[in-house]
């Protein structure tokens, strides 16, 4: 299985998703029958929980954080089963409502942000950084991605981006999120919108 | 009053979960004291949060869509299997079919095309030599063509167009032409015996015997042929 392991981060990491295709066709429709039998959620709600462990998978495989497995199929499905929970008991707490980008927005920050406040706002911001990130030139980019997004250290995005070293790629990240926040800040102002 | 450098910093290490105790206790007390740093923060979280969260439904989209051509891959494997399965049960049922005639196999066993050899001379002397290098050729064809829409023809000439139409799997054609042939002809016995191979072909088992029994004490290059066709036919 660990060599299994390591074959399958190495495919990851060349992009190749047949690795992707076969943990779909082997576990997938297992983990969906099983959520629904043991926890009565409907087909759509495990399909998307099994979205997000195969995503959870292919990250945790990828990082290196999974090195060793005794069953691709129980891990995925102990993630699916744990997701479920989870949302299970944050539907219990609050009801979520509105499309995917804005619940995981409004998850991710919850905790450290006024969400009463950051609500009222949330469609606008969403669609000023996106209008905001689309100025940016693509290394840029690819850059603030590689750092904020996929959580590479700055020595990694460094090698990855073929810069001299981390601290050009540190530079240069800054550089692009500073510009990216003015561009923020300067569609604000002229929609005249506050966060 | 714009912040500072290091209060972007501090900004930025919060927002990537690097902020030590310290720096998160500093962090907390310029936020909740310092109306500018609040909102400079809060702005750059929700920019790095927005950012994720696209990241996150590109990521989740792409999987999404390998999911689904699975589910197309597995549905034309599904309909593959049930081809084959068709394809199977359709095999199996002309086998059955083909090791339930077993009167095909006992005429594919004993019918052999009759070979072109005559000698007759007399008017259609010219006639009968084209047709037998048709015959001979295998071009049954050509034979039917050229016999089918004469009449009055000589035992000879029913004869091959019978074997030709016999040839050619015309089996009700072969035998009404084999039925031309007098009882004096030289091809009389040789027409019985094609006639009864049709009736075996044909299932019709018993006038095949009857045909069988009528020709089979008659003296002939057909008699031994005929006699064990015979007992086949009574073993089965």
């Amino acid at each position: 299985m660990e060599n299994s392991l390591q074959l399958i981060r190495q495919n990851l990491k060349e992009g190749d998703n047949s690795e992707i295709a076969r943990i779909f066709t082997e576990h997938g429709d297992y983990c969906i029958r099983t959520l629904i039998r043991n926890t009565n959620c409907s087909k759509q709600d495990a399909e998307d929980i099994l979205m997000e462990s195969v995503l959870n998978f292919r990250d945790k495989v990828v990082s290196g954080k999974v090195t060793y497995l005794t069953s691709i199929r129980q891990y995925i499905y102990s993630t699916c089963y744990n997701m479920w929970l989870k949302e299970y008991q944050k539907r219990k707490r609050r009801e979520i409502v509105g499309v995917d980008l804005i619940k995981f927005y409004v998850e991710e920050y919850s905790e450290t942000m006024d969400t009463s406040e950051y609500f009222d706002n949330k469609k606008a911001m969403i669609r000023i950084t996106k209008k905001a990130m689309a100025t940016l030139k693509t290394k840029c980019r690819r850059v603030l991605s590689l750092f904020y997004v996929e959580r590479y250290s700055m020595k990694e995005v460094a090698k990855m981006m073929n810069f001299a070293n981390d601290n050009v790629a540190k530079t240069i990240k800054s550089r692009c999120f500073n510009t990216l926040i003015a561009e923020v800040k300067r569609i604000q102002e002229k929609e005249k919108i506050r966060l | 009053m714009p912040l500072t450098d290091e209060e972007i910093e501090l900004i930025n290490e919060f927002s990537q979960g690097l902020a030590s105790e310290k720096l998160t206790k500093k962090f907390m007390s310029k936020y909740n004291s310092n109306k500018e740093f609040r909102d400079e923060a809060k702005l750059r979280l929700s920019v790095i949060a927005i950012m994720r969260a696209e990241e996150h439904n590109n990521r989740i989209s792409e999987m999404r869509a390998i999911y689904k051509s699975t589910k197309v891959r597995k549905s034309a494997r599904r309909y593959y299997w049930i081809a084959a399965s068709l394809l199977l049960v359709i095999c199996s049922i002309l086998l059955i079919k083909s090791i339930n005639r077993p009167h095909e196999k006992l005429f594919n066993a004993y019918y052999k095309p009759y070979p072109g050899e005559v000698i007759e001379r007399g008017h259609s002397q010219k006639l009968i030599s084209k047709v037998l290098q048709d015959y001979i050729k295998g071009d049954y064809e050509a034979v039917v063509f050229e016999l089918s829409s004469r009449s009055n023809l000589s035992d000879s000439l029913y004869f091959y167009l019978a074997n030709s139409y016999l040839n050619l799997g015309k089996y009700s054609k072969a035998k009404s032409s084999f039925k031309q042939i007098g009882k004096g002809s030289t091809y009389h016995i040789s027409s019985q015996w094609y006639i009864a191979l049709i009736y075996l072909h044909e299932n019709q088992l018993d006038s095949c015997e009857i045909v069988l029994k009528k020709y089979s004490d008659t003296p002939s290059v057909y008699q031994h042929k005929m006699r064990s066709l015979l007992t086949d036919l009574n073993q089965h």
